[in-house]
């Protein structure tokens, strides 16, 4: 029986114009969506300080991945389907589990794009050499205002009277991953990314363990089992406690020795960073300061800089109050704030805005 | 039709001569002849007028009769059953065209392809600590058009009792559960596999092979037939494939069609279609698409069959 080659031309062309890099995935329907191919890689090979072995983005549900898949572009939705398709304007005005259910819609593995997926590619960036710029200043760059893309209001770059998103792809290879047209665009600027995986409560740092948060079968919920507080000591992901409820608001951390936020202050197994200001410039001022081996984690969950300078300045967003979901790289109003590093943890489980959404990734 | 008086009274011999009431009883009598005679006259004209059928005599009127009577004669009843013996003759020949190009020259059919099979793993062994049980590797299966991951599992699926007297086969298949996870299952003795699950081992269970008689599967023989496609979905390797059958052609330099009706998952229209043999009484066709339960119509035509 002959081999037959598979006559899928928009992938074809696709995987052609970018040396494979990109590919096409569909959905649960049949939809198309541009992804770009992350192959693993070690976590030695982008930095000592992050321990050694197999990133921890691609593990999920216990098993090492060989690749991720993330969304070329930042999402949309169509026809209850989170894609990530060139020159569209992305979906915004959505809360956390809108993005988080429109992605897990399009089938088994597909996810909205998670915290640590972000931080993988933020240090492969890094390590890389080059910090992507993108759409920071209204539809153009800050850092370079002549790098401008398509703005969804047809308005002009700079213009600040208006919303300033840009068309998915639309700006110069400057704006991708890799400084080159098969890279990931806009993963600086446009919109912030809810990025599932990551949470703040009263301060205390929450996450889903590795990459599960990728799984459709994890429990996203502001009650879930699945977040964990990290231990300031040993670096291990524990179960978090607390008296009160979120939904009540009188959530108190009570975990010993874990992990906490602060904008200020010198509290033990606390880092601190005023929130609006540079991911890079945290701190770890504690009377009982965060041991090396918890900073090693927290490095590898993009929760404490792999540097102190070079990190592009990104910004960190903070609010200790209540339950805050991360989201990751910036909008078009961020200016230099913006950026693969940028955090913000500021966003209720609940907000919504014209500057946020998400990008679809899918883990085989 | 007789007279009234069919003999004139004879005038008695005692009567006096030429007394006037001896005469006008047979006078009389005469007359009611005569009123018959017209009566029945009349009649007989208005008969005779009606029977003309509005034509001027009834020479004429016979003349017609003669005419339509010739007009239904053997002869043109033999012409009349010759024409309708060639139009009925006519008619079965179209029939006969109509239901050849329908069921031969040009001949139509549905078929669904399906479209499934394993990427890498999904290994299936005999499990060594539980009773007629089988484990499974971590793997990569495809369906619906796309790829998904199989997880591992030891004792994943038990294998039934076989009571009878005869060897029986059961299938090892994978199926996705309610959660969208691809899991390891095996049929009851006598079923087959629910519809959308990838057949990946047969496995053949000797008589009397009970948890008493063999907790270990060592009598059971298992025999891999997962379509493994390393490459899915770029390149296949063992296509997906099917035959429709045809009524039987006079020769194999028939053309074909085709429609895909639907498909699952993954870009698919004609062009997918890849035509790998054609015979007088059937063809195959393959797959050249990742799509998954591909609704195919098709035809095959050979007009001058």
């Amino acid at each position: 029986m002959p081999s037959i080659f598979v006559k899928d031309d928009l992938r074809a062309s696709v995987e052609a114009a970018t040396g494979g890099k990109v590919t096409v995935l569909y959905t649960a329907s049949g939809q198309p969506s541009y992804m770009n191919v992350i192959p693993k890689f070690n976590l030695e090979d982008i930095d000592a300080g992050l321990g050694s072995g197999v990133h921890p983005a691609f593990i999920v549900g216990g098993v090492e991945k060989s690749e991720l898949f993330i969304g070329t572009y930042q999402g949309i939705n169509k026809n209850g389907e989170f894609l990530s398709l060139p020159g569209v304007d992305p979906t915004v005005s959505q809360n956390f589990d809108y993005f988080a259910n429109l992605a897990r819609a399009n089938g088994p593995g597909w996810h909205a794009i998670s915290s640590i997926e972000f931080t993988a590619l933020a240090l492969w960036c890094w390590k890389n050499g080059y910090m992507p710029r993108g759409n920071s200043n209204y539809g153009r760059s800050s850092d370079a205002t002549w790098e401008t893309g398509r703005r969804a209001d047809g308005g002009t770059p700079g213009d600040t009277s208006a919303t300033g998103r840009t068309l998915t792809g639309s700006g110069p290879v400057s704006w991708r991953h890799d400084n080159s047209v098969g890279g990931i665009a806009d993963l600086c600027g446009n919109i912030w990314e809810w990025s599932p995986g990551l949470r703040v409560v009263q301060g205390e740092i929450q996450v889903i363990a590795n990459n599960d948060a990728a799984l459709n079968a994890t429990d996203l919920s502001a009650t879930s089992s699945a977040w964990k507080a990290i231990d300031g000591d040993t670096g291990l992901l524990i179960n978090p406690t607390f008296t009160g409820s979120i939904a009540g608001g009188d959530y108190v951390p009570t975990t010993p020795k874990s992990v906490r936020y602060n904008t200020s202050g010198t509290a033990n197994y606390t880092l601190v960073r005023t929130s609006g200001q540079s991911f890079e410039g945290m701190t770890n001022p504690g009377s009982t300061p965060v041991s090396a081996a918890a900073l090693t984690v927290l490095k590898k969950y993009g929760l404490f800089p792999v540097a102190s300078t070079g990190l592009g300045g990104d910004g960190f967003y903070l609010n200790v109050e209540g339950e805050r979901l991360a989201a990751r790289g910036g909008s078009w109003g961020s200016a230099a704030l913006s950026g693969v590093f940028a955090l913000y943890l500021s966003y209720a489980r609940s907000y919504t805005g014209t500057s946020l959404g998400s990008r679809p990734a899918f883990v085989l | 039709m007789a007279l009234p008086h069919p003999n004139i009274s004879p005038i008695p011999n005692n009567e006096p001569d030429a007394v006037p009431s001896l005469w006008n009883t047979r006078y009389q009598e005469i007359d009611e002849n005569f009123a018959d005679h017209e009566s029945r006259l009349a009649a007989r004209e208005t008969e005779l007028n009606n029977a003309r059928g509005g034509k001027a005599n009834l020479a004429a009127r016979l003349t017609e009769m003669d005419s339509n009577i010739g007009a239904t004669s053997v002869d043109m009843q033999n012409a009349t059953a010759a024409a309708l013996k060639f139009a009925l003759d006519q008619a079965a020949l179209a029939n006969y065209s109509v239901r050849a190009l329908r069921e031969q020259a040009q001949q139509e059919g549905v078929v669904t392809i399906k479209n499934r099979g394993i990427v890498k793993g999904c290994s299936v062994s005999k499990s060594t600590t539980a009773a007629r049980n089988l484990n499974i590797t971590s793997g990569v299966c495809f369906a619906n058009g796309r790829a998904y991951s199989v997880s591992d599992g030891n004792n994943a699926a038990s294998v039934p009792s076989n009571i009878g007297s005869s060897s029986v086969v059961v299938y090892a298949y994978l199926f996705q559960d309610a959660n969208g996870l691809w899991r390891l299952a095996v049929t009851p003795i006598g079923t087959t596999v629910p519809d959308g699950a990838i057949i990946i081992y047969n496995l053949t269970i000797p008589a009397n092979s009970t948890d008493a008689t063999d907790p270990n599967l060592t009598g059971v023989a298992m025999t891999d037939v997962r379509r493994i496609e390393a490459q899915f979905p770029q390149l296949l390797n063992s296509p997906a494939s099917v035959s429709p059958a045809l009524q039987t052609l006079g020769a194999n330099d028939y053309s074909l069609s085709f429609d895909v009706v639907s498909a699952d998952g993954a870009p698919c229209d004609s062009r997918h279609i890849v035509v790998a043999s054609r015979t007088t009484n059937g063809f195959s066709v393959y797959l050249a698409s990742a799509a998954d339960n591909v609704v195919l119509r098709w035809r095959a035509s050979k007009l001058n069959n």
